[in-house]
């Protein structure tokens, strides 16, 4: 299988997020940080895992990719078909992680450079898709624990 | 409309709604709206006084917990928009950006405000209308 292949509009993306940003209540909120690149380590886009199918049984599935996260901190998985992002007018690029994650992948447009030269237009996207995720609630998995243990351990 | 009470000493709200002059103050009873709107201010900055020993996260996997400047500001910060604005309704909650700072929404009408302090304790306020950005700005306490 190609981990490089195309992200077709029918896969699921998942994008992970740390407990603190989803606040369940009458209203499920979201916070816009959890679709926000990184000030300075989103160089290259905003990080997704594509999910693990028939197709694509070299990707990770939720459970496996929370996983690559440090021992002992929980998260959630924010799990996205692709055509929500694109129909942001968004590329999701394959950017495989070998070995670890031969389904990582980017959101170009959303990196760092941008969130600081454009950072109304990083909003309105990061609100949307937090939105989208609001409105969705079983489209949130998790958590789960993360596994990697630290070098300095 | 919210009566009013005028008293001369004592606290009884936190709500001043103007001084009329130099020896008496003027306040509004504290009506269940008023009081609603009080505590989602007051644990808004409970919550983040409570981030400089007890962040939301530890620094982790590119993730940096609230730095203790910017706790210090967002709680310098809302407590002056509580008071100064009695307009603004404070929206969801605080939250840790995951890049040493804190954000956080007001609301005033259609108009939504999202306050951004950064992990060196500056303030940039995003205002939004219809979830689209039609005016930023940075905003100084001097």
């Amino acid at each position: 299988m190609d981990a490089q292949a195309p992200v077709d509009s029918t896969e699921t993306v998942y994008r992970r997020a740390v407990p603190h940003w989803i606040k369940a209540g009458d209203v499920l909120e979201i916070a816009t940080e959890a679709f926000l690149p990184h000030k300075t380590e989103d160089n290259n886009g905003l990080s997704l895992s594509r999910e693990k199918s028939i197709e694509h049984p070299e990707f990770l599935t939720a459970l496996e990719f929370v996983a690559l996260s440090k021992k002992g901190k929980s998260y959630y998985a924010f799990s996205l078909k692709a055509e929500v992002i694109q129909s942001l007018g968004l590329e999701i690029v394959p950017d495989a992680i070998r070995p670890e994650n031969l389904g990582h992948a980017l959101v170009p447009a959303l990196n760092s450079l941008e969130r600081k030269r454009n950072k109304p237009r990083c909003l309105e996207i990061a609100e949307s898709l937090a939105r989208h995720v609001a409105q969705n609630p079983s489209i949130i998995l998790g958590p789960y624990e993360g596994q990697r243990e630290s070098p300095t351990e | 409309m919210a009566a009013t009470t005028t008293v001369s000493d004592g606290k009884v709200s936190p709500f001043v709604s103007h001084h009329s002059n130099a020896n008496e103050i003027t306040y509004r009873s504290f009506n269940e709206r008023d009081r609603e709107r009080f505590e989602m201010w007051e644990a808004a900055q409970i919550l983040v006084r409570k981030w400089v020993k007890s962040p939301p996260f530890e620094e982790d996997d590119g993730l940096t917990p609230p730095s203790s400047v910017a706790c210090d500001m967002a709680v310098r910060f809302l407590c002056i928009l509580e008071h100064k604005f009695p307009d603004y309704i404070f929206y969801g909650r605080p939250v840790a950006d995951g890049d040493g700072g804190i954000s956080f929404t007001v609301r005033f009408g259609p108009i939504t405000d999202r306050f951004e302090v950064s992990e060196s304790g500056e303030v940039h306020r995003y205002t939004m209308h219809s979830s689209r950005v039609v005016r930023e700005e940075a905003i100084s306490l001097d």
